[in-house]
């Protein structure tokens, strides 16, 4: 009889285990079908990952004219952010969140990677009302664009802290946003926002290829990135198989 | 146009114009009695967060159709000098009054001007770099329609 019980047991067990992992099958799922058709997942267990997308305010792509704010050492800055000849990458940090730590310190250390040379990278803080310029100063390397402004970081609707936003300088308007908690994450934000896949594939951006193959190419990476798949992404790196003349392969 | 302003002075920055109002902090090196007015630069070119009064640390990155202005305070005792005897800010610069020679530093293009005069009973020195000859025809121009717009405050706050 007690064989009989612990039998049950196990098989009710088995049966359990089996309808939590087809939930949880199916919830990925239906994540996967929303990422590829452009709908919001309806859980993010991960960092959310760069849109790559303009945020639509509206009907309209939100634009920015300029960032104004106060640096920590009391300077009244207005930087252009709209009708200018490079891009601005600007980067919502504080001075009280953990993520933020790393950034801050790489920033002190010089420790970034290769931003291209179109990008002019601003940090922004909330402003004196909510931090302290002391602390702030503390924190930021004298060499960077620091600016302390709470109306920017409303302005962008900044859900938190690390935030960056990727403006396109021509036209003001923002073209990627996202988290990302080391600075080569953020080149990857540069990457899909610019569409300089060069950034982080090592390819140069002269490469002579048919237009044909360079519109394909664009389709397929536009469509990649929508999927959250960015460029060094591993799964586009699979293993190789190799085949034997026994016909089987590894 | 874009109004910025910060330590009693405004100024109307054109699109694509970065401003930054700035004051020195007083340093331990200092001479007794030394001023620390604000100071106002004004760019067509990204300017670095560390820079010179007169725009040293930003002026070796210009391209030959860039622009620098600062506006730069001398206090109350340089107005009584034969030197700020002109009264108000000019507001029309010419292509005549930039040279090479004008520069506070020379570097290989650069044309500068500079002039001195009293705005409020105060020294004022309005101090312009052409990152080359290209900028005499589009930048003046918009410099000319800036200069206008700059006012500056009786009230000069203490560093």
């Amino acid at each position: 009889m007690t064989v009989l019980v612990i039998v049950e047991a196990v098989v009710l067990l088995g049966i359990g285990l089996l309808v939590v992992a087809l939930l949880a099958s199916y919830a990925g799922l239906v994540e996967r079908v929303n990422l590829v058709e452009g709908r919001a997942p309806s859980r993010s267990l991960t960092p959310p990952q760069f849109s790559g997308v303009s945020r639509e305010v509206g009907d309209e792509a939100m634009t920015v004219e300029q960032l104004v704010g106060r640096t920590p050492h009391g300077d009244d800055v207005l930087l252009p952010a709209s009708g200018i000849d490079h891009d601005l990458l600007v980067a919502f940090l504080s001075s009280g969140c953990t993520s933020c730590g790393s950034l801050w310190e790489d920033l002190r250390e010089h420790r970034l990677p290769i931003f291209p040379t179109y990008l002019r990278l601003v940090v922004v803080t909330r402003g004196s009302t909510e931090e302290s310029p002391a602390s702030i100063a503390e924190l930021a390397p004298d060499d960077v664009d620091v600016m302390m402004s709470s109306e920017v970081w409303e302005a962008f609707s900044t859900p938190g802290s690390p935030y960056f936003a990727y403006v396109d300088g021509k036209t003001g308007r923002v073209v990627g946003e996202g988290t990302a908690l080391t600075w080569d994450q953020v080149l990857g934000l540069v990457a899909t926002s610019s569409g300089d896949a060069a950034l982080v594939s090592g390819v140069g951006r002269d490469f002579s290829k048919p237009r044909g193959d360079l519109q394909r190419e664009e389709e397929v990476d536009q469509m990649l990135m929508q999927a959250g798949i960015l460029p060094g992404d591993p799964s586009l790196y699979p293993e190789p198989v190799t085949h034997f003349t026994d016909g089987t392969s590894t | 146009m874009t109004i910025h302003q910060g330590l009693g002075i405004s100024v109307d920055v054109p699109r694509g114009w970065e401003a930054r109002i700035s004051q020195a902090a007083a340093q331990p090196g200092d001479h007794p009695g030394e001023s620390h007015y604000p100071y106002l630069h004004l760019a067509s070119f990204p300017l670095p967060p560390v820079r010179a009064h007169y725009g040293g640390g930003a002026v070796e990155s210009m391209r030959p159709d860039d622009a620098f202005v600062a506006v730069l305070d001398f206090g109350q005792d340089a107005a009584h000098s034969k030197l700020f005897e002109l009264k108000g800010l000019p507001t029309k610069l010419s292509r005549a009054q930039f040279s090479a020679r004008q520069l506070q530093r020379m570097l290989p293009g650069q044309l500068g001007s500079q002039q001195f005069c009293t705005v409020n009973g105060r020294g004022i020195v309005l101090y312009v770099v052409l990152g080359g000859a290209a900028a005499l025809r589009t930048k003046v121009p918009v410099i000319t329609t800036i200069l206008p717009t700059i006012s500056l405050s009786n009230e000069v706050p203490s560093p």
